[in-house]
């Protein structure tokens, strides 16, 4: 006997087992992504901040790099607004703006204007170039801020 | 023969004359349309009972999805330890550590009250990195003595600070000034200090002095006009 409503029953239930499956996977590799990212903590600062003020339609993006190790040589800050679009996603809206010390402290600000309703924040990407010529990159998120 | 014996002997001869009426039933053939009615029946029924074992599975196939992923969810956030301490919020992800601001509800956007390190710095350059209305920098220098201070006041809008905790023990609570914050070591082995004066967050941060002296500087912090 053939039962073709139980046939096309049972591939639904497959499709939606596999659909669960890939899901499962990428939330276990974006778990594992993370880790990597952690590792490659950059040398030469104390302490780094990411930093944004709304005020209005205004906003302003701060950087900042304490130093107070020797490793460092050189220090490239990266800055950049992004929005919150669709599912979380983030998307550039202003930037980058970039500044370069030698290996001292500094500090980067930037202002945007006329700003759309959303919430916003600030990037703010630390590259560390050490004695040995060694670079790394590690980026810094300030908290989330709503425009309107 | 006992009683018991007698009623079994009347049903076994009950059963036999059952049997022999049974065997003289006329032989009897069931139509095609009869035969294809139950055929019809049974198949409905295997179907209803393959689909509702079917729409079981879907009812329960959300639930241990939702399952498996927050087996996974939890242990990624495992892999993080987290500390909150008054308004001091850390994650602990072993290379460094994050700190972020929880209560910034009734904090100025802007500094409207400046904090300085009034202490008697004679023999350090100063060097102001930053100054406006959201962040106040300075660092002092006595190339000499090989000491370096750094001292900042910054709003608690919008703020996430990465603390390089990296092979040190985590940063532990303290009371400055009746306010509350952190130390930490850092692994270049300088002292630093972050606290919540209320409306900002103020570090002070050493290089080339012991943490008792560092705590020490700390009272030389102070509102200034």
């Amino acid at each position: 006997m053939s039962f073709p409503n139980k046939n096309k029953e049972v591939r639904r239930v497959k499709k939606l087992v596999s659909i669960a499956i890939v899901l499962v996977m990428a939330l276990s590799f974006c778990t594992t992504a993370f880790a990597v990212s952690a590792s490659t903590y950059a040398t030469g600062a104390d302490k780094r901040d990411s930093i944004l003020s709304i005020s209005g339609s205004t906003a302003t993006c701060k950087s900042i790099y304490t130093a107070n190790g020797d490793d460092a040589v050189k220090v490239v800050i990266t800055q950049s607004l992004e929005k919150q679009g669709l599912f979380w996603s983030w998307s550039k809206v202003a930037g980058e703006w970039t500044k370069t010390s030698d290996g001292s402290s500094m500090v980067l600000t930037n202002t945007v204007s006329n700003l759309e309703k959303g919430k916003y924040r600030v990037k703010s990407m630390f590259t560390v170039t050490d004695k040995n010529g060694k670079e790394e990159t590690i980026p810094l998120y300030s908290t989330t801020e709503k425009v309107g | 023969m006992t009683n018991d014996e007698k009623i079994a002997k009347a049903l076994e001869q009950a059963l036999y004359d059952d049997i022999a009426e049974y065997e003289k039933l006329p032989d009897h053939k069931f139509s095609r349309g009869f035969n294809r009615k139950m055929k019809r029946m049974f198949q409905e029924e295997v179907v209803a009972e393959s689909h509702l074992s079917v729409v079981r599975r879907r009812r329960k196939l959300p639930a241990a999805v939702a399952v498996v992923c927050s087996v996974v969810l939890l242990m990624g956030a495992a892999a993080t330890t987290y500390y909150l301490w008054n308004n001091f919020r850390m994650q602990d992800r072993g290379l460094y550590t994050l700190l972020n601001i929880t209560d910034v509800e009734n904090c100025p956007k802007t500094l409207e009250e400046h904090y300085r390190l009034t202490a008697d710095l004679s023999g350090f350059t100063e060097n102001v990195i930053d100054d406006d209305e959201l962040s106040y920098f300075v660092e002092y220098e006595n190339k000499e003595k090989n000491i370096k201070i750094s001292f900042q006041q910054v709003t608690k809008h919008g703020l996430t600070t990465m603390l390089n905790t990296e092979g040190k023990e985590p940063p532990v609570e303290v009371t400055i000034n009746s306010c509350y914050g952190i130390y930490f070591e850092s692994k270049y082995e300088n002292c630093i200090l972050i606290w919540d004066s209320g409306d900002y967050i103020i570090n002070l941060s050493a290089h080339g002095i012991s943490k008792n002296d560092l705590f020490v500087l700390a009272e030389f912090v102070q509102k200034v006009e």
